[in-house]
């Protein structure tokens, strides 16, 4: 019960903190007005939508705070912008920081692939195989999720945005050859 | 978080996820694979569901337990494995001196 208070506590601050900062926004750019205010609706409907419609709540509320983190991000550069926190040469500061945001979060949501047990059974001949395919995938993709974090910190963005998809790329190559091997070995 | 590095610093709990990587097994089959007794065995069990590094489940008369570690917790025991880490040993031989 605790944990499920943590996450919803979560995911109230972090969709708070999304509509102050759009909020904020349309009265700092009000010729953007209804743009900043579509941003500040879309969550909380979406999140109510999704709560009425679905059961698993810390899921739900586990992925509106991911997506809330995503939205809140490039409006934050965009306050400190147009606080003049941020000069106009740094244009590509909020590209830079939600390529790396969404590293980090493909590093996260591979984090616990292993643990998805559901596909799993224990009773089955082959659990140790799907066993093992869970962990390839988790470690694959939490080593390209921090590649990709990595390549747009330090590359320039016009380069990252093209490099960072090759560890992604690569994981995703790896993960179908290694999904494919034991169907190839049962045809021959 | 504690409860993970409590779990993963004695050898023991070590080797049973190091079987557990392999494929899932029956309590009775992991206990037989060490020199302990069954209690001592169900105790390093009970540990490593507590930290949530294990899922058990019942199938008829047998308890059969499955891996359960992120990528981060295999991680971290790779680590624990590579320096040695044997806090079990350790709190033994304090208690020895004092």
């Amino acid at each position: 019960m605790t944990n499920g208070r943590n996450i919803l506590a979560m995911a109230l601050i972090a969709v708070a903190s999304t509509e102050a900062l759009a909020i904020w926004l349309a009265f700092l750019v009000p010729d953007r007005r209804e743009v900043w205010l579509v941003a500040a609706l879309t969550m909380p409907l979406l999140w109510g939508g999704a709560e009425v419609m679905r059961r698993d709540k810390d899921s739900i509320r586990r992925s509106v705070t991911v997506a809330a983190m995503l939205v809140a991000l490039p409006l934050a550069v965009f306050v400190a912008r147009a606080q003049g926190l941020i000069g106009v040469e740094d244009a590509a500061l909020g590209v830079r920081l939600l390529g790396i945001a969404t590293g980090l979060i493909i590093a996260a949501y591979g984090n616990v692939i292993p643990r998805k047990l559901v596909c799993v059974d224990p009773m089955s001949p082959d659990a140790g195989r799907k066993q093992a395919l869970l962990r390839f995938c988790g470690w694959l993709f939490v080593l390209a999720g921090l590649a990709n974090a990595a390549i747009w910190a330090m590359a320039p963005v016009k380069q990252a945005a093209f490099w960072s998809m090759v560890p992604l790329a690569g994981a995703l190559i790896m993960v179908a050859m290694r999904f494919a091997r034991p169907a190839a070995r049962r045809q021959a | 978080m504690s409860n993970v590095f409590k779990a993963i610093a004695d050898p023991t709990r070590r080797q049973v996820l190091a079987l557990l990587r392999e494929r899932p097994m029956s309590a009775g089959d992991l206990a037989a694979a060490f020199d302990h007794s069954k209690p001592t065995m169900s105790a390093h069990f009970a540990v490593l569901r507590e930290a949530g590094l294990i899922d058990a489940s019942r199938h008829g008369k047998s308890i059969i337990y499955r891996l359960r570690m992120s990528v981060l917790e295999e991680a971290l025991m790779g680590l624990a494995e590579t320096v040695g880490l044997d806090l079990g040993a350790a709190a033994e031989r304090k208690g020895e001196i004092s």
